[in-house]
């Protein structure tokens, strides 16, 4: 097999990861329609949210969803409802973060809200709750990819010196400083 | 055709994937993957780094991307068993007949659309032999200096992989491979990953407030870890004293266990070729069948002897066990079948009997055709959402601010990933409870500077049973009779939780709210749909959706007892399908168990 196999191989693949999202989107998107329109709304918030999950770039349901989401925590007048949908629309949207984060107002909207609802409007408890829901644990995109290519680039490496027979110290030492990229890039991420 | 079908393979693995997180691991995978943490012993680094890579892709949630990992792994075990049986000249339709039926399989498909590390080790484990095959066959030295840098990223990933030195041990002996300074520099790679290793989990360490199984401060606790020094009941180690045992019985159950592990994912047929494989080999070159054969003892008999060693295993045993850590074995008997076909094959021409070679490639394939359509039944998980949903509605019933001790993998390792790393009801602490040191683990109420506020009793002044009094303690389960908190608590079911209050203060409580576990009713409903329509055997799926019927027993029985008896068979009724969607005996593996 080359690499051109290889690569259509891998790109079949991630179509094929693109085409069972799109067939969530629209199997729950359709389910959370008719739970909806039934009343049911907390089961109306979890397909929903299994719309979102289903995330792919500039998909018109997922769009959908989202506002209908929004349209729920804002008009239902049940608190735990509303607590219920604030946080499920939040954390589903987190779950699409990748190296970017999609709909990071209508995250912000989320966060607020649901933060004033579990202060029940206590100024100190919102900012307490606010804090947790800001506090980033997602590691530094860039230090992070670099992380990788790195130990990536000490394998390549390693390998290439072996298949050539050219282990000296010159070599070693560019795998030291790989090394050390490496390590920092885990650190700094 | 060779792409052909790994785009089959590929597209049926990823489409009957888990759409959220599998159960299991899966959630602390994903939580540690995305965070470039430390997962549970051996700490996982090379897995770690991959998971990250491909969090990167802008489709789906976090978790379902995991996923893809498994798939691609499984898809390059498989290209590196096509080019092992070429390497020993079997015909390339030959190999990819053994391609499609180790996809087929019941534990190889299982591992690949899970998000597990068992199809990485598969194929660092098959790539190491492979390249010692190479170093065999051509003497070459950058093959013996391949495998090594193999075996390194071996001894990132998983403990089971680095049997296989001993496959590169021989080969060297056979090719009186004796030279001093390849061993000092294949030493000193291997040193290098195994520090790199420490790097890792000690770099990764540093960040006090990132999701991880434990910290690795220095290089004792790095040994300990990775030797997983840690668990007492670990399903690898716990029975691993078992093999310097050489009781008869020690000695027989595992090769009785592994025979009917074999059994279950081929069949009599495949045995049958399997056997005569070995012995085709034994014939045709001693020196190939010891190097096979060392392996298949290994990945079989020994590893059986640690893991499967015991007389009345139960599903669980077979199910964490067997299922997972035999892949090797799987691909080691392709060999062995392969090589049985492709003589069987020769034979057949040899007489002139093409009739009866399609005939017996037929009979080969056919099982296959079989296994897959059989996965549509048992490894299905397009619709199960039952982990995520599960965690979800523990932690959506759970009042404000409330504080959640949680036993066991599947819901404490859901709330990493659901509450800590994705922000659902944060307001919740949630703390891991030790059975075997009665210890409360915080790591699901990180940072505690931000929650020592909300907590301030608990977290500043070590005062839990303060938020007794309150109703603000809840369980997943009850405490082990053995547990220092029943001194000081009580626990009573309130629906799908437990409430801990303080001790002898229960029965004060005469009232039950029953309007709660209506609201609960209402909130539980897609998990009930979800439990109900699954496609799945998963052993795991099975047992929370059984944990989770018993709500509706606990509330038919309210029901019945303030008179709403028509309402409370309904919930009799709901129990009972339930109950029968989702029995052990559904597994695959249970038919061995109940035996």
């Amino acid at each position: 097999m080359n690499i051109k196999k290889l690569l259509l191989i891998f790109t079949v693949l991630i179509l094929a990861f693109f085409v069972k999202n799109i067939f969530y989107q629209y199997k729950n998107f359709s389910k959370a329609e008719n739970s909806y329109k039934n009343g049911e709304f907390i089961q109306a918030i979890d397909y929903y949210e299994r719309v979102i999950l289903a995330y792919t770039p500039f998909s018109k349901i997922v769009n959908e969803s989202v506002k209908n989401l929004k349209n729920i925590c804002v008009n239902t007048d049940d608190s735990f409802i509303k607590l219920y949908c604030y946080e499920t629309l939040k954390s589903s949207l987190f779950q699409i973060r990748s190296f970017y984060q999609p709909y990071r107002d209508d995250l912000n909207f989320a966060i607020n809200q649901s933060a004033i609802i579990k202060a029940h409007n206590d100024a100190n408890f919102t900012k307490e709750y606010l804090s947790l829901d800001k506090f980033n644990r997602t590691p530094n995109t860039f230090w992070s990819l670099l992380s990788i290519l790195s130990f990536l680039g000490i394998i390549i490496f390693l390998y290439y010196l072996i298949q050539k027979n050219r282990i000296n110290l010159i070599s070693l030492g560019f795998i030291l400083i790989l090394t050390v990229i490496w390590l920092i890039s885990l650190y700094m991420a | 055709m060779t792409y052909i079908l790994f785009i089959f393979i590929g597209t049926v693995y990823i489409f009957l994937s888990f759409p959220v997180y599998s159960t299991g691991d899966g959630a602390e995978f994903s939580a540690i993957g995305f965070t470039l943490s430390i997962a549970h012993p051996s700490g996982y680094s090379l897995y770690s780094l991959i998971l990250k890579f491909i969090s990167f892709i802008p489709i789906g949630s976090i978790s379902e991307r995991m996923v893809l990992i498994s798939v691609l792994f499984a898809l390059l075990s498989l290209f590196i068993l096509k080019k092992t049986l070429i390497l020993l000249k079997i015909p390339r339709y030959i190999s990819l007949i053994a391609i499609f039926l180790l996809s087929s399989i019941y534990s190889f498909f299982g591992q690949s659309i899970v998000i597990k590390f068992y199809t990485l080790n598969l194929f660092l484990i098959s790539s190491f032999i492979y390249f010692v095959l190479k170093f065999f066959i051509s003497k070459e030295e950058k093959y013996f200096f391949i495998s090594i840098i193999i075996f390194g990223l071996i001894s990132l990933n998983h403990h089971t992989g680095l049997f296989v030195l001993l496959s590169l041990i021989l080969v060297i002996l056979f090719n009186k491979f004796f030279n001093l300074r390849d061993y000092f520099i294949g030493f000193t790679i291997l040193i290098f990953f195994f520090l790199l290793n420490f790097g890792y989990l000690k770099i990764r360490s540093l960040n006090d407030y990132s999701i991880k199984y434990s910290s690795i401060n220095n290089f004792s606790e790095f040994i300990n870890y990775y030797l997983r020094k840690n668990y007492s009941t670990s399903s690898l180690d716990s029975l691993n004293s078992a093999v310097y045992q050489n009781d008869f019985h020690i000695l027989l159950f595992p090769l009785l266990n592994v025979s009917k592990l074999l059994l279950l994912n081929l069949n009599y047929f495949f045995i049958l070729l399997l056997i005569l494989g070995i012995f085709l080999l034994f014939k045709e070159n001693k020196k190939l069948f010891s190097i096979f054969i060392l392996n298949f003892f290994l990945y079989s008999y020994f590893l059986a002897k640690m893991t499967l060693a015991g007389e009345n295993l139960q599903l669980k045993d077979w199910y964490i066990s067997g299922h997972q850590y035999y892949l090797p074995m799987f691909f080691f008997s392709f060999i062995f079948i392969g090589l049985a076909v492709y003589r069987i094959v020769v034979y057949l021409e040899s007489k002139n009997l093409y009739i009866a070679k399609k005939i017996f490639i037929f009979a080969v394939i056919f099982p296959g055709i079989l296994n897959y359509v059989q996965r549509f039944q048992d490894q299905n998980f397009i619709n199960n959402y039952v982990p995520y949903t599960y965690t979800k509605s523990f932690l959506a019933s759970l009042p404000k601010n409330s504080l959640f001790l949680t036993q066991g993998d599947n819901l404490s390792f859901g709330i990493w990933y659901l509450k800590v790393l994705n922000n659902f009801r944060n307001d919740v602490c949630s703390l891991e409870y030790g059975i075997e040191d009665n210890k409360l683990y915080t790591r699901g109420c990180l940072p505690i500077d931000l929650y020592k506020n909300i907590y301030r009793e608990f977290l500043v002044n070590n005062h839990l049973t303060y938020y007794a009094k309150n109703n603000r303690i809840f369980l997943n389960s009850g405490f082990p009779k053995d547990s220092v908190f029943n001194e000081v608590l009580d626990v009573k079911y309130v629906g799908l939780v437990y409430m801990a209050k303080e001790k002898n203060s229960l029965n004060s409580e005469n009232n039950f709210d029953i309007s709660s576990l209506g609201l609960k009713e209402q909130l539980f409903k897609t998990l009930l749909q979800d439990c109900l329509n699954h496609n799945s055997d998963d052993y795991y799926t099975l047992t929370l959706c059984r944990v989770f019927s018993n709500f509706y027993i606990f509330y038919g029985k309210k029901l019945e007892e303030n008179g709403y008896i028509i309402k409370a068979n309904e919930m009799y009724d709901i129990f009972f399908k339930l109950q029968q969607k989702n029995s052990d005996k559904l597994n695959f593996y249970s038919l061995e168990a109940e035996k």
